[in-house]
């Protein structure tokens, strides 16, 4: 199945895939363009998409949407700044049709960084219960500790044997 | 009723909280001297083991329902001792005292001093609500036994004196500056809060003392112009930022420290940064000179005339001469041609290492314009 990895520049794209696949975190480089892994999980195969999330990459977000199952939304916990910015770009995202039948997991990252937002900041922050258009699911991680993040692969892969019984 | 097994434990974990207090204590005090006196830090450190002794002597107080009068007694002593200690270094420090007593006044002035300085430690502590968990301060008891008029001065008060003899009072500029300093900003506590955010300033230099190592967690800088701001001693000797951003800074230096994440960069012109960063991600940038230690490889989006150099030597840490340095291997997002990119190049005219040691600190009769112009601010 395809999970496409898409947030804002600075969230931990890349780091949250490296750190699932066991890599070097310390050498992760800003994404220039897009990076695919593939990962074995509970006998699926995932192949995770992780595009760059500059502002010159967004324009080019579009080009990923295709056949994707899941959308996993990386967010910065310690960026309030940009939450609305954050806000806008999932919101346009979820307009697209070519995502409409896919599921939302929103990764919270960074929540081991104290004084970051939390579950509910960040759910209020990008007006997560207004959407009616796709399934969601909000978890904090963090991908220099490892927190939730097999749970979060546990709930896309679950979320994708559910719809599997739903055809 | 507590059972006379739980008085035990108590005492027990009384005892070496206690000891462990008093060790970390003197090794405070006998760091002391290394740090700088210019900018406050000193100052701060001072403030801060003021503070811890304080802290203590309540502890002791509130423990005496079961702790015996003889320990009660031996604590009491040690903490007298420790406070007398920090006073004679304090001295050594200050042959002109910043704040004196009326001689004639039949005290001894050892002895007012230090009696001065646990009440202000306390109300500090109180203002601050520095408490150990499980160990409730109470600062009221020890003013009890103060007059009023003892609590004088204010330790914020003797510290904004401090902070600004590395200027020139007599300069005119320093003098306006000095006004900006008491007029906008208030000396902030760190010790309470996760993070550290420092906005809307002009003209000012802020050093950002060691005791804010509590606080730095994440960081963001914005809306500065033509200021000083030196993160690089807390972030060092304490805890390096998770994640630092800088918004909206024109002809400024800032010297970020440490940065285990990323430190995030928009809008910067016409100014010096000098960053340790996992990653160094700069936008919509003009005119800067960027001297970096970076283990990934820097990125710019939407900026021109940005020049790298590497991290001075003086702002290294024992970890910045591990992992690889970067800072020439810089990708431009706006630039996918294979030549080279216009919008940056490398640094060929470093500032020397002894400015960063010597003239960025501070120094008697150097002003924000001296040290602006010593890091060779770049020009529109």
């Amino acid at each position: 199945m395809r999970i496409l990895m898409l947030g804002l520049d600075n969230a931990g794209k890349t780091t949250i895939v490296k750190r699932i696949m066991n890599e070097d975190v310390s050498s992760v480089s800003p994404t220039l363009g897009f990076i695919i892994k593939t990962i074995e999980y509970d006998g699926y195969q995932l192949n995770i998409w992780d595009v760059g999330g500059q502002k010159t990459l967004r324009t080019y977000w579009k080009n990923y949407f295709e056949k994707t199952d899941t959308l996993i939304w990386v967010v910065d916990a310690t960026d309030r700044e940009r939450l609305d910015d954050c806000r806008l770009e999932l919101k346009g995202l979820l307009l697209e049709e070519r995502l409409s039948g896919a599921s939302l997991l929103v990764f919270k990252n960074k929540s081991d960084v104290p004084g970051s937002m939390t579950e509910d900041n960040v759910r209020t922050g990008l007006q997560l219960d207004s959407i009616k258009t796709h399934k969601w699911k909000i978890m904090p991680c963090s991908a220099m500790t490892g927190l939730n993040l097999q749970e979060g692969l546990q709930w896309v892969v679950q979320d994708a044997k559910d719809r599997l019984f739903l055809y | 009723m507590a059972e006379p097994t739980n008085e035990v434990a108590s005492k027990e974990r009384f005892f070496r909280y206690f000891q462990h207090e008093i060790t970390a204590l003197q090794e405070s005090m006998q760091s002391l001297s290394s740090h700088s006196t210019t900018g406050g830090e000193r100052n701060d450190a001072i403030e801060h083991i003021l503070a811890r002794i304080s802290r203590l002597s309540s502890d002791v107080k509130d423990a005496s329902s079961y702790i015996p009068p003889y320990d009660q007694r031996i604590y009491s002593e040690a903490i007298s001792a420790l406070s007398s200690k920090l006073q004679s270094i304090r001295a050594s420090f200050a042959p002109r005292a910043k704040f004196a007593f009326k001689s004639g006044n039949g005290f001894t002035t050892q002895k007012n001093a230090s009696a001065i300085s646990l009440n202000d430690a306390a109300e500090l502590a109180s203002q601050q609500r520095m408490k150990v968990p499980g160990w409730e301060s109470s600062a009221e008891s020890s003013f009890a036994t103060t007059p009023a008029e003892l609590r004088s001065p204010a330790p914020e008060r003797v510290d904004e004196g401090e902070e600004v003899k590395g200027f020139d009072g007599n300069d005119p500029v320093n003098k306006v500056l000095q006004a900006a300093q008491q007029a906008t900003i208030r000396k902030p506590s760190f010790s309470q809060s996760t993070s550290v955010s420092i906005s809307n300033h002009h003209g000012i230099h802020i050093l950002l003392p060691s005791s804010a190592a509590h606080a730095t967690s994440s960081g963001t800088l914005s809306n500065l112009s033509n200021c000083v701001v030196d993160m690089s001693v807390p972030t060092a000797t304490g805890r390096p930022f998770a994640g630092l951003t800088l918004k909206n800074i024109k002809n400024s230096l800032i010297v970020c420290g440490h940065v285990n994440g990323a430190a995030h960069i928009t809008n910067v012109s016409n100014s010096v940064i000098v960053v340790s960063a996992r990653q160094y991600r700069m936008h919509e940038s003009r005119h800067c000179d960027v001297y970096l230690q970076c283990s990934s490889r820097p990125i710019i989006e939407d900026c021109k005339g940005i020049q790298f150099a590497p991290l001075p030597k003086v702002y290294m840490i024992e970890n910045d001469a591990q992992p690889e340095n970067n800072w020439d291997q810089v990708d431009d997002f706006k630039w996918l041609k294979s030549e080279p990119s216009p919008n940056w190049s490398i640094l060929s005219k470093h500032v020397e290492e002894n400015v960063w040691r010597d003239v960025v600190p501070g120094a008697f009769g150097k002003g924000l314009d001296d040290i602006l112009h010593a890091v060779n601010l770049p020009k529109a």
